[in-house]
């Protein structure tokens, strides 16, 4: 009997004897998970649009992010490489240009002399740390983005093929690239709009804000260990 | 229940019986002037909370068995001058029986008829105001089990602001609990001496002259805090409070 | 006397005194009072922003009850999916198989170090001595375990481990044990980054990170970890090995069910809408080959340890609601105990009012018995509690097996048979509050007695005791209704 048959029939054993009618407790099945009857917005039209951008670019601020927002490529471009400027960085990591919703967007950073670091972690322990601390001296990740959640300031990224996760957490920037078709209202929305969430990406991460701790007398401190400055560019786009 | 009911049976609880008479009077006395007929059921001793909460389940079985013996001989409402008692016997008892025994069933009718003061005189009757008056600064403690188990948050308070002349003030981190517990003050002295103490700061920060709550085992230790602390504020049930209609 | 008992009151004199050192130290007593209060305060807000926080709380509950109820389908389930995605399954049924299976893939990793976020039961099982048996260094990430760990102190807290400390200790820590200078510990923020670049060397060259579960999802095999700081995300993206370590109770069916119980977690623990780090983990990194496409980063490898460790034993006792339990902390910061003693009186991993069921479910009943007795049954637990664990019925329940088994002073338990014997015969019950009101009246003065005698003395410790009435209401009324010319008061 393997150590998985005897913890199973231990939990099956331990379920058996019931013992939930203790003191007459029982733990009732209570309403079912999807009767939690919180209305869905609908998220369609340009208003409840303009309503999303609002409620995010708030909910993030109040996190210590950033949003911004462009209606085109050229606006991102502009945008992000203020933000190089701000932050006098040359070198960055990024996903690879078509997983960003900006094309010409890496090109452009090339233009103004930004040093895009590709990299590969090798699957061996001495060739790996040497490309992580490689890595390490990096000042911006540039990432794209699965969903975003307005009532929150939550960004969703999914790992995958030239969607990589250090660049969204090494450096101590992360730019988000998001169309503002992909922000929903709540979590439960990405939920919705994603049915099969985890399957897009071994590692799924949503980061609400920056990185923050308040371990030290509850005094609330950015960029503990993940970027201390979160930008998310929310390209907006007309109604189709 | 169907309409206002005419008769009331008492349950006095033995912290009552032993140590406050007069808030069993003063709750007979709100209760008949609102015309009901108030029966004392004279064999009522102590309802089993002391032993439940100390995980003694049998002894507190036993003693809540013979108290729905002597209630059970009358079908009108049982109001009880005591958020923690009434708690006990509408929360517990009918989990300290199961199905099978002959008390489950009766032991859930006591609870469907059981009613602290307040609640009573709020939800049952719809009282307002009892007539009682006052020229006094009162400061209303929560008790734990009454608030958390009963939801009685309001209707205390409620019927303290119908007290004519009265002052009502609120206490800092009025619902925190005054460390009673009944073994627990016992059994840790230090902590429950230090919740006390924390209570004790909050009654005098509030500059009430009388500390008011629904229940004597609270009262019991916040005016055995005071009364080390040399304090002249006072500790009184809120039956007491409702019934004076002398103006000192 | 049997060596349970003594056991039990050898544990139960050690916590008495801790309770006593605690309640002295008027230091801690500052910290836990601001630090509760606050995130009390930010929890209650938190809640008061969702449209229904109660049915949300309900919601949470019900994923809870629903999965326990069959919790060896769902951890079947998961268990299965997690291999699917490419996850080594491990079971451990003790905290030693836990620890050895983690050593053991250490080596034949040819591991040396590893880097841990926060895992409550990696504490429960010891894993970092085993590890450092073996010859793994062990590095605490979560900028307050890092803390209590090269303070060789325990946490006090299951979300902020390092309430107790101040900002001083932590400056005077940093430069002594590790040679910070002035500049490096002037501030809060400024002992952040501090630890930040001494922990950032640790991850890129670590080989191995450790994690807990926060939960997991059976229908697909995914873990999920909540983290603010980022560690646990470096912890399982740097390293080559990830390591989580999954209490088994942490199983939600899916994905949907996943979300209502991050949103109460987040709420309840830190006050937040969501944490700042919500990770998914569905397998490792993928390989050249995969046919979804190979990925550029992300651990090579990645175990899941499925730990039992007590919670089956526990799912078949009185005790099973605990289970349900997602660690959030919020019973801990609204508890007049915890608020008072703080976490390390409990002298287990897990504090506060779940701590005393937890820890005696887990662990057995005699080494903490005590534990349930330091709670005057306020119910503030259960009001704070995110899916509605009726923790003051578990510690009636856990008071319960503690009387059945003889565990407790044993004036308590003749005084309650003899005070029940007596309740249930009114006429003795009269007559022997008749005596004792009499006996009473003799060592009051003024209405007051100064001092009790016997065990009843602790109560004069902080308080005078009221000295009963001369007559009894009952015995005044039964006078009353028996003589004619009845009057009302």
């Amino acid at each position: 009997m393997s150590a998985r048959d005897r913890v199973l029939a231990a939990a099956r054993e331990g379920l058996g004897r019931a013992a939930w009618s203790a003191h007459g407790r029982t733990p009732g099945p209570g309403p079912s998970p999807s009767g939690d009857g919180r209305r869905r917005r609908p998220s369609g039209d340009a208003d409840t649009r303009a309503l999303l951008v609002e409620q995010f670019t708030a909910a993030l601020t109040a996190l210590g992010g950033q949003a911004h927002t462009a209606d085109s490529p050229g606006g991102i471009i502009d945008i992000v490489t203020s933000l190089f400027d701000r932050y006098a960085c040359c070198d960055f990591i990024s996903w690879e240009a078509d997983e960003i919703p900006c094309p010409g967007l890496l090109d452009a950073l090339a233009s103004h002399g930004r040093r895009r670091v590709a990299y590969d972690v090798p699957f061996d322990q001495v060739g790996r740390a040497a490309v992580l601390a490689s890595l390490e001296p990096v000042g911006i990740g540039l990432t794209g983005g699965l969903a975003a959640v307005a009532s929150s300031g939550t960004i969703a990224l999914a790992s995958g093929k030239g969607r990589g996760r250090l660049a969204s957490l090494l450096p101590p920037v992360h730019i988000a690239v998001i169309r503002t078709r992909a922000l929903v209202a709540s979590l439960d929305d990405v939920v919705t709009a994603h049915p099969s969430l985890v399957a897009e990406g071994s590692n799924i991460v949503f980061i609400t804000g920056p990185s923050r701790t308040a371990d030290i007398e509850m005094t609330l401190t950015r960029g503990v260990h993940g970027p201390r400055h979160v930008h998310v560019v929310l390209l907006t786009e007309a109604a189709p | 229940m169907t309409g206002r009911p005419t008769r009331v049976q008492l349950l006095v609880t033995c912290l009552v019986d032993q140590f406050s008479p007069r808030v069993a009077e003063a709750a007979v006395a709100i209760l008949e002037r609102e015309g009901l007929d108030v029966h004392v059921p004279l064999a009522q001793t102590c309802c089993g909370q002391p032993a439940f909460n100390g995980g003694f389940t049998d002894e507190a079985r036993a003693m809540a068995r013979h108290t729905i013996d002597v209630f059970s001989a009358n079908p009108a409402p049982i109001v009880v001058p005591s958020g923690s008692c009434a708690d006990m016997i509408v929360n517990h008892y009918p989990e300290l029986f199961g199905g099978n025994d002959p008390y489950a069933e009766r032991a859930w009718a006591m609870a469907a008829r059981t009613f602290e003061l307040c609640q009573f005189l709020t939800d049952v009757l719809g009282v307002r105001a009892t007539g009682g008056a006052t020229t006094d600064t009162l400061a209303y403690h929560p008790s734990c089990h009454g608030l958390r188990g009963l939801a009685l948050r309001d209707q205390p308070r409620r019927l303290l602001e119908g007290v004519l002349g009265a002052r009502v003030v609120e206490l800092a981190d009025d619902e925190a609990c005054c460390g009673f517990g009944g073994l627990f003050s016992v059994k840790m002295p230090g902590l429950s001496g230090d919740m006390l103490r924390a209570k004790l700061d909050a009654i005098a920060d509030s500059g009430a002259g009388t500390v008011v709550a629904t229940d004597v085992s609270c009262l019991i230790h916040i005016s055995g805090g005071l009364r080390r602390r040399h304090s002249h504020v006072r500790a009184r049930h809120i039956a007491e409070v409702l019934v004076e209609r002398s103006i000192e | 006397m049997s060596s349970e008992i003594a056991t039990y009151r050898h544990a139960a004199a050690a916590f008495h005194r801790k309770v006593e050192d605690a309640l002295a130290d008027r230091r801690l007593q500052d910290a836990l009072a601001s630090t509760t209060a606050r995130l009390t305060g930010s929890r209650s807000a938190a809640f008061a922003a969702v449209p229904h926080p109660e049915r949300l709380r309900d919601t949470a509950r019900a994923i809870r009850a629903r999965t326990i109820a069959r919790l060896d389908h769902y951890l079947a389930r998961f268990a299965d999916e997690a291999a699917n995605a490419g996850c080594h399954v491990h079971w451990a049924e003790t905290a030693a198989d836990a620890t050895g299976i983690v050593t053991r893939i250490a080596i034949d990793c040819g591991i040396r170090s590893a880097v841990k976020s926060k895992s409550m039961v990696s504490e429960e099982i010891g894993l970092n001595p085993a590890l450092e048996a073996a010859g793994v260094r062990v590095v605490e990430t979560d900028l307050g375990e890092y803390v209590v760990q090269i303070a060789d102190d325990r946490p006090s807290h299951i979300i902020t481990p390092i309430v107790h400390w101040r900002r001083d200790d932590v400056a005077r820590l940093f430069t002594r044990t590790l040679g910070a200078c002035k500049e490096e510990v002037a501030d809060v923020p400024a002992m952040t980054a501090f630890a930040r670049r001494r922990l950032r060397a640790e991850f890129l060259q670590a080989g191995m990170g450790i994690s807990g579960v926060n939960f997991a999802v059976a229908e697909t095999g995914t873990i999920c970890l909540v983290t603010n700081e980022g560690n646990g995300r470096l912890t399982t993206t740097a390293p080559r090995v990830h390591v989580a370590l999954l209490g088994l109770e942490r199983i939600v069916p899916s994905v949907a069910d996943l979300e209502s119980c991050l949103q109460v977690l987040a709420r309840s623990a830190t006050g937040q809408a969501l944490s700042v780090y919500t990770t998914l983990l569905t397998g490792p990194r993928r390989r050249p080959g995969d046919s979804r496409g190979a990925e550029s980063d992300g651990p090579d490898e990645l175990h899941v340890v499925i730990i039992d460790n007590g919670r089956t034993r526990l799912l078949g006792s009185d005790l099973a609601e605990i289970l349900y339990c997602i660690r959030c902390g919020a019973c801990l910061n609204v508890c007049p105990v915890y608020r008072r003693i703080g976490g390390h009186a409990y002298g287990s991993v897990y504090p506060g009012p779940m701590g005393s069921i937890v820890t005696p479910g887990l662990m057995g009943l005699v080494g903490s018995a005590e534990l349930a007795q330091a709670s005057s049954l306020c119910g503030a637990c259960r009001d704070a509690c995110p899916v509605r664990i009726d923790l003051p019925g578990l510690l009636l329940t856990a008071r319960h097996q503690a009387a059945q088994s003889r565990l407790g002073p044993r004036w308590v338990r003749v005084g309650v048979r003899v005070y029940a014997w007596l309740a249930t015969r009114p006429r003795l019950f009269r007559l022997a509050g008749r005596a004792s009101r009499r006996l009473a009246v003799l060592v009051a003065r003024d209405g007051w007695i100064r001092r009790l005698p016997g065990p009843l003395r602790a109560w004069t410790e902080a308080r005078d005791f009221p000295a009963p009435a001369a007559v009894s209401f009952l015995d005044a009324y039964r006078r009353r209704t028996r003589s004619p010319g009845r009057t009302s008061s």
